[in-house]
């Protein structure tokens, strides 16, 4: 009976899925969640049928998974591979809504100034899915049918190949200045005994 | 002396099992308010049911296998979210009540439960009413037609059905639901009543109708800044039902309500993905505007309002989107909506004084706003939206009045 109550809540795909996106100068590392449900879709989990989807099945049904990922989620430039070291930990089949975590590396061979992305994960299934990416940087990307890619994305590498020489040749200069300054603003009288205590005997 | 070591060592052993045992045992502590009795399931969620029913009727489609095969989607529909049950529940019950069209309640029900499962909630009375003339007693019938009532407003309606289904069967889930409808129409101690009633009552093998019980006591408790009670309420419908959805997206509105944004935002995100319901986006534009963030605040309307459009039983919300966007043709559009919807609740009427107040007709949104506060519960941001209404009017002591009952309502 109570599901009668329960169904004002139901109309809606439940196709959602998120990604953070830690971006690095020719790296990304991208969290993906997807839920139970909708990795049950793509590949069987449970293996030996127990009802729980051990860390070792996780071992052997990820690659299927992440290779499925690295295709609809795709950097341009990047390759994919997935981190098979962080596996999911021991799931029940039955919270089909319960959050499992998938971890890719996108790496390129150029440093990562501007690139695209390119989303269409679940778009096999009916309805609208939806997938949320979050950049480092604070930025949200939030995917669909109608926007299955996004041009232009600004990573770290341009920060990173300018920054760093910009701020070394900042740090020199700004040094540079320090000790002029310094210098100018002896008096005659102060650089003479300065002199006496390094042990220099000429006169001024 | 023994005596006192022997009776000094007991006690704190006593004391030391009471504070460790949840974490030896593994498991969160219950709530205080309304603990959940049994143990938490374990049970594997199957779909032996519906293959077997699929199989039946492909070889035999005999109308009460129908039936029941659209009662098994509607259930893969409810424990999934997933609308394509719903398509497949509507198409086998058409396909009984073609083979079987009289003495079969079952069929139409699950029509009038798929119809309210699209927010399509005068559909849904008018099926219930169809099984009800036969069956003037139908807890089903009652029960789904309730739940109809109260999305479309009619509380008196409403509460009347709810007290013929208690009248006709006092458990846990009728009691759940006359809460809710007492809770919508503010009469709050009887709906605490209620709640308390039937968490009492509640037996074990439901444990996503003992969240929603839960959900929605603490939504109540939310509505009156009763932060802690909330989120007890919430911290156990989660644990008797982790990722319930309606637990979540209260449990983000708790978390904003207290301003703790980025908890808000989690949850939120969580609701989102567990639900897939396009409304927690609005709400992570919400967050975001409260942060400053510009660009997320865009980017989570924008998506929101796509999704809305696309989904019919959603105007309302696409109203308060577009209000949000404060444009000139969105306040336009949102007014459109909020004029044509058939619906006169205090959520509907209140968003509809919202948009007559973006639109300049200050004294219409005072109508309507007065409507809203009639309609339902005591509402303390419908209180501060008459009060902006009335200051704009010129009417400073009204609004001092209204802001001061917002206050009393949400300390």
């Amino acid at each position: 009976m109570m599901a009668a109550v329960l169904a004002l809540l139901l109309a809606h795909e439940s196709t959602v899925s998120s990604s953070r996106l830690e971006l690095g100068e020719r790296e990304v590392r991208a969290t993906f969640t997807f839920s139970m449900e909708d990795l049950a879709g793509l590949a069987r989990l449970d293996l030996d049928r127990n009802g729980t989807v051990e860390p070792e099945e996780w071992r052997t049904v990820l690659p299927g998974i992440v290779d499925y990922v690295g295709r609809k989620f795709r950097i341009e430039t990047c390759s994919s591979e997935g981190d098979l070291d962080t596996l999911p930990p021991a799931l029940r089949v039955s919270e089909g809504r319960a959050p499992v975590t998938v971890v890719l590396r996108y790496r390129s061979s150029r440093p990562l100034e501007r690139f695209d992305i390119h989303c269409s994960l679940f778009d096999e299934h009916g309805g609208n899915p939806r997938h949320v990416a979050e950049l480092s940087g604070g930025r949200t990307i939030v995917f669909d049918r109608d926007r299955p890619e996004v041009h232009g994305v600004s990573g770290s590498a341009k920060r990173f190949r300018f920054g760093i020489p910009a701020l070394a040749i900042g740090t020199a200069l700004a040094l540079a200045a320090a000790v002029g300054i310094t210098n100018r603003s002896r008096t005659p009288n102060e650089s003479a005994r300065d002199r006496r205590r390094a042990g220099s005997t000429e006169r001024p | 002396m023994k005596i006192w070591i022997w009776n000094g060592a007991a006690l704190v052993t006593i004391i030391a099992l009471a504070v460790a045992w949840p974490e030896v045992a593994g498991r969160e502590e219950p709530g205080r308010i309304a603990p959940y009795r049994f143990p938490l399931s374990t049970a594997v969620d199957s779909d032996a049911d519906l293959d077997f029913l699929k199989e039946r009727v492909t070889h035999a489609p005999e109308g009460l296998d129908l039936a029941a095969l659209a009662g098994a989607c509607l259930r893969k529909a409810r424990r999934t979210g997933q609308s394509r049950w719903i398509e497949d529940a509507e198409d086998a019950a058409r396909r009984s009540l073609v083979a079987l069209p009289v003495s079969n309640p079952g069929a139409t029900l699950a029509l009038a439960h798929a119809a309210q499962m699209k927010h399509e909630f005068a559909r849904s009375i008018a099926l219930c009413d169809q099984v009800l003339r036969d069956r003037p007693r139908d807890a089903r019938a009652l029960s789904l037609k309730a739940t109809a009532l109260l999305g479309v407003g009619r509380l008196d309606d409403a509460l009347r059905c709810a007290d013929a289904l208690l009248d006709r069967a006092p458990i846990s889930e009728h009691l759940a639901l006359r809460a809710a409808i007492l809770a919508a129409r503010g009469d709050e101690r009887e709906a605490v009543h209620d709640f308390r009633k039937a968490a009492s009552l509640e037996e074990p093998g439901d444990p996503e109708g003992s969240a929603w019980l839960r959900a929605v006591w603490a939504r109540l408790a939310i509505r009156h800044g009763r932060h802690e009670e909330a989120e007890d309420l919430l911290r156990e419908a989660l644990r008797v039902r982790p990722f319930h959805p309606l637990a979540l997206g209260l449990l983000g509105d708790l978390e904003l309500d207290r301003g703790h944004l980025d908890a808000a935002e989690a949850a939120y995100a969580s609701a989102h993905r567990v639900s897939g319901d396009p409304v927690y986006l609005a709400r992570r534009a919400a967050v975001r505007r409260q942060r400053g963030d510009a660009a997320g605040t865009e980017e989570f309307r924008s998506a929101a309002e796509k999704a809305l459009r696309k989904s019919s039983g959603h105007r309302l919300q696409l109203a308060q989107v577009l209000l949000d966007r404060a444009t000139p043709e969105a306040t336009r559009e949102a007014l459109a909506i909020a004029e044509a919807e058939p619906r006169r609740n205090a959520e509907t009427l209140g968003t509809l004084a919202r948009a007559l107040l973006a639109a300049g007709r200050l004294q219409d949104a005072r109508v309507a706003v007065r409507d809203a506060l009639r309609a339902g519960a005591p509402d303390a941001r419908l209180h501060e939206l008459a009060a902006d209404i009335e200051s704009r009017l010129g009417a400073a002591s009204r609004a001092r009045l209204h802001l001061e009952a917002a206050k009393e309502i949400h300390p």
